[in-house]
């Protein structure tokens, strides 16, 4: 008889544990609030969009991205868009554009992004739960909570650009704000938006987008994927080390400077690989 | 690396360790029993630019498998070793890049303590609810997944036919678990079990209950998530004479997520399953509603990855070569789908002559549900279907001896597939593979050529077209197939085959594909090695695509159990 009596009992005790259950009632949008906005130095994010011109899906990541860039300001969320993998290849006669570089597609490699599907990205290549590749879903969570993080350096640019010769030059300036190691390497990236081109979207029929504006496609490193070392020593919190970066774009292309900015971030090259700053800025102001 | 910790395998290793010499060296039976298996999968990958199979530049990737598992009277304790050296192409990257990163870990280990009315587990299991619609782990290493919970659980069999379990823990995600918690909870009552005399003679009842709840902390700035998000499922099994009727209904709450738009609908399932089985017919009649019932341990989560419930297929799951080109996928975020299901046996001595003649019928048709967006994070649902047709199938199998020596099969198979929405590869409403027409046909022929030795064959002719409209520059077209495969009872298997896409729009794209395979099984052993030039697709789970590369190269596969 105790038993017919404990079962019910016990059910309604593992009932009750396991209903948890949170039902939200509209309206169901929030106001992002702006984490670190009251600090004088920021956590910036480098948001990497792997994304590709056939890919029909990419769009509506692009669009997160935007969302994001709009919400926090382009000064804390700096987009770079890769073009690599299989859906950036040239797709002849509606897709002709290449957006792809060698960088873009060392990086897409390294990180075998196009592998694991596109659209993807990398929020400063920090891992959520072990994986840092991330669907475009992820990334607001994701750049919300580091938004608020303490660097570990602040950094300052600066820089020229001749018209006539195309020469860029960029100085940096990288402020450790703790103690840093041999791996941080700095990288300064040329990115260019507005540009009009042929575009897969499957949110729209037909999904041949002839007009589509390509926002922050990645052009060239400046110095090199992964760029150079800041330091071959150990760098104590407090230093400053300054470095300038030259490139010159190539006679060949056809990039409308008015239209590109200037990218420069550092990271934990043969280590974490992690972002730990970042900086944008308009190649002509 | 959250999993194996280290401890664990130490712990584990230490306790093993001693008992496999043992086990190995004598027969001391008290020491408890050491089993195992080992499966290793190796290719080769060439570039084969016509067929668009790809540079890969480790020239060899490969997955292996190491299962152990260790009884002793009610206890039993196991584990998975596995390495992917680069995963194979078409099993997901990420087993290369999670974790520590290097491919290799103890993803599975457990112990269970198991007692008449009482049995526990720590570690990973895998466990169903009813149907599987709010919960259903399990393994397809072939396919790179493997959703096992991390964690604890119960069960209690208070008398017979009564049976309690419950469960917390992790789900696996690769390397690593996945950021939600999971508990559940189902209680399983067997009428008949429990009290034989509580019902009429040839009636059979079974009823259940269960509950899942995921908790994932809501950290997005933009919208108010549930952390708490519970689904529940009741269902009843009920059976007189030849009579089955098999019938559960789930509900979700509402669960915004990367699968399902962000969408704030509660979701919710019905299935019912009537079949008739008696001595030579057996007749099955199945439909199934579902409305948002994507459920995952991750709300982020695409792609086939993290799933923590499994929706039933209502549709025939086709294994002959060609007409794999078209596998149905239930749509977890809304279908409506009916199937029936005939075969019969036309008896020795009949019509048809002194042999048996086995007939299957088989019909399904999946439709999309009628639903309307009132805002962009929720949609008005009707309970019938729409007009858009998924699938639909009608297929025919005959199998039939002709003696001893001789047996034949034929099969034809009418099916429809929308591809651009099964592998969504359109807009919503855009046309561009459009709806497929395949027609299929095989002959199968299988001869005793001598004792222990058989030949048997496989002629496949598909031909595929597609609805007005659609883009002709994707058309793959018509394909036949032909396969050879030799048995040498009981070593040797040798195997040939060749799918030739004869009708592709794209003239330079009518190319053969060729396998050939050999394989030797000694006891335990199982070792096969071959060459294939495989077609290459896109696999789009959830409108995240991920090309699965066609290949070209050499395999080399083993397998023993011991």
């Amino acid at each position: 008889m105790m038993k017919r009596i404990r079962l019910p009992l016990l059910a309604l005790a593992v009932a009750t544990l396991v209903g948890a259950c949170d039902v939200i009632d509209a309206p169901y949008r929030e106001t992002p609030v702006n984490p670190g906005g009251g600090d004088s130095i920021k956590q910036n994010i480098l948001l990497e969009d792997y994304t590709g011109h056939t890919c029909g899906n990419c769009p509506e990541a692009a669009t997160m991205a935007k969302q994001l860039e709009t919400t926090y300001g382009a000064d804390r969320v700096v987009i770079v868009a890769v073009h690599a993998g299989p859906f950036a290849y040239p797709e002849l006669p509606d897709y002709p554009m290449d957006f792809q570089t060698p960088d873009a597609t060392q990086l897409d490699n390294t990180f075998r992004i196009s592998r694991a599907g596109n659209p993807n990205g990398m929020v400063n290549r920090t891992a959520r739960n072990g994986k840092v590749i991330l669907g475009k879903d992820q990334w607001s969570t994701v750049v919300a909570g580091l938004l608020g993080n303490k660097p570990a350096v602040d950094l300052d640019i600066s820089h020229t650009y001749n018209a006539a010769t195309r020469a860029i030059d960029i100085t940096a300036k990288v402020k450790y704000l703790v103690a840093g190691t041999s791996d941080y390497q700095i990288v300064a990236l040329l990115t260019e938006s507005k540009i009009i081109s042929d575009q897969k979207d499957y949110r729209v029929n037909p999904s041949h987008v002839p007009d589509y504006e390509f926002e922050h496609v990645m052009r060239s490193s400046m110095n090199g994927t992964w760029g150079e070392v800041l330091s071959a020593q150990p760098v104590a919190a407090g230093q400053t080390i300054q470095k300038t970066i030259s490139y010159t774009i190539p006679a060949d292309k056809t990039w409308k400077p008015e239209n590109c900015s200037v990218v420069v971030y550092v990271h934990r090259h043969n280590t974490t690989k992690e972002v730990l700053q970042v900086k944008q800025t308009k190649l002509i102001k | 690396m959250t999993i194996p910790t280290p401890l664990a395998i130490g712990v584990l290793c230490t306790l093993i360790a001693p008992f496999a010499i043992v086990s190995a060296s004598a027969q001391f039976d008290d020491l408890g029993k050491i089993t195992g298996s080992v499966q290793l999968d190796a290719q080769t990958y060439s570039k084969d630019t016509l067929i668009g199979a790809p540079e890969v530049p480790e020239k060899i990737l490969s997955n292996a498998f190491v299962n152990l598992l260790y009884t002793r009277g009610k206890f039993t304790a196991g584990l998975r070793f596995e390495s992917y050296q680069n995963p194979l192409l078409g099993i997901d990257p990420r087993y290369a890049s999670t974790g520590a990163g290097t491919g290799i870990g103890i993803p599975y280990r457990f112990f269970t303590y198991s007692d008449t009315h009482f049995e526990i587990t720590g570690g990973n299991f895998y466990e169903q609810f009813g149907s599987g619609m709010i919960l259903r782990t399990y393994e397809e290493r072939n396919l790179g997944f493997d959703n096992s919970i991390d964690g604890v659980r119960a069960r209690f069999m208070p008398i017979d036919g009564i049976k309690l379990t419950g469960f917390i823990g992790r789900q696996r995600s690769f390397f690593d678990l996945s950021e939600g918690i999971m508990r559940g909870a189902d209680l399983s009552l067997d009428i008949n079990s429990i009290d034989e005399n509580l019902l009429p003679r040839d009636m059979q009842v079974q009823l259940g209950g269960s509950m899942v709840s995921r908790f994932q902390p809501d950290l997005d700035d933009f919208l108010k998530l549930p952390e708490n998000v519970m689904a529940w499922s009741t269902r009843a099994r009920l059976g007189y004479q030849d009579v089955n009727l098999d019938m559960e209904y789930a509900h979700k709450i509402n669960d915004p997520s990367a699968a399902n738009g962000q969408s704030f609908n509660t979701g919710n399932a019905i299935y019912a399953n009537l079949s008739y089985a008696r001595q030579g017919l057996g007749v099955n009649l199945a439909a199934k509603r579902i409305d948002n019932m994507d459920f995952r341990s991750d709300r982020t989560a695409t792609g086939n990855v993290q799933t923590v419930n499994y929706l039933p297929a209502l549709t025939k799951q086709h294994t002959w070569r060609l007409i794999t080109l078209y596998p149905y996928a239930t749509q977890p975020t809304g279908e409506f789908a009916v199937q029936a299901d005939v075969t019969f046996t036309i008896p020795k001595g009949s019509f048809l002559g002194d042999d048996e003649t086995t007939v299957s019928l088989n019909y399904s048709e999946v439709r999309a549900l009628d639903t309307t967006w009132t805002t962009d994070l929720r949609y008005d649902a009707k309970f019938m279907w729409s007009d858009r047709k998924y699938y639909q199938d009608a297929n025919i199998e005959i199998q039939r001896k002709w003696g001893r020596k001789f047996k034949t099969t034929f099969s034809f198979i009418h099916l429809k597939y929308d591809q651009d929405i099964i592998e969504r590869r359109a807009a919503p409403t855009e046309k561009k593979y459009g709806l497929i027409t395949a027609d299929f046909a095989v002959l199968e022929l299988w001869w005793q050529t001598a004792r222990g030795q058989s030949l048997r064959t496989e002629f496949q002719y598909m031909k595929v077209t597609h609805e007005a409209g659609a883009q002709l520059a994707l058309q793959n077209g018509d394909w036949a197939m032909a396969l050879f495969e030799y048995t040498v009872s009981p070593s040797w298997f040798f195997t040939v085959f060749d799918e030739y896409n004869f009708g592709n729009n794209d003239e330079a794209l009518r190319v053969h594909y060729p396998n050939a395979t050999v394989a030797y099984v000694k006891d335990a052993l199982r070792l096969q090695a071959g060459y294939g030039r495989v077609r290459g697709g896109i696999l789009c789970v959830g409108g995240i695509c991920r090309p699965v590369p066609a290949s070209n190269g050499f395999t080399l596969g083993l397998t023993y159990t011991f």
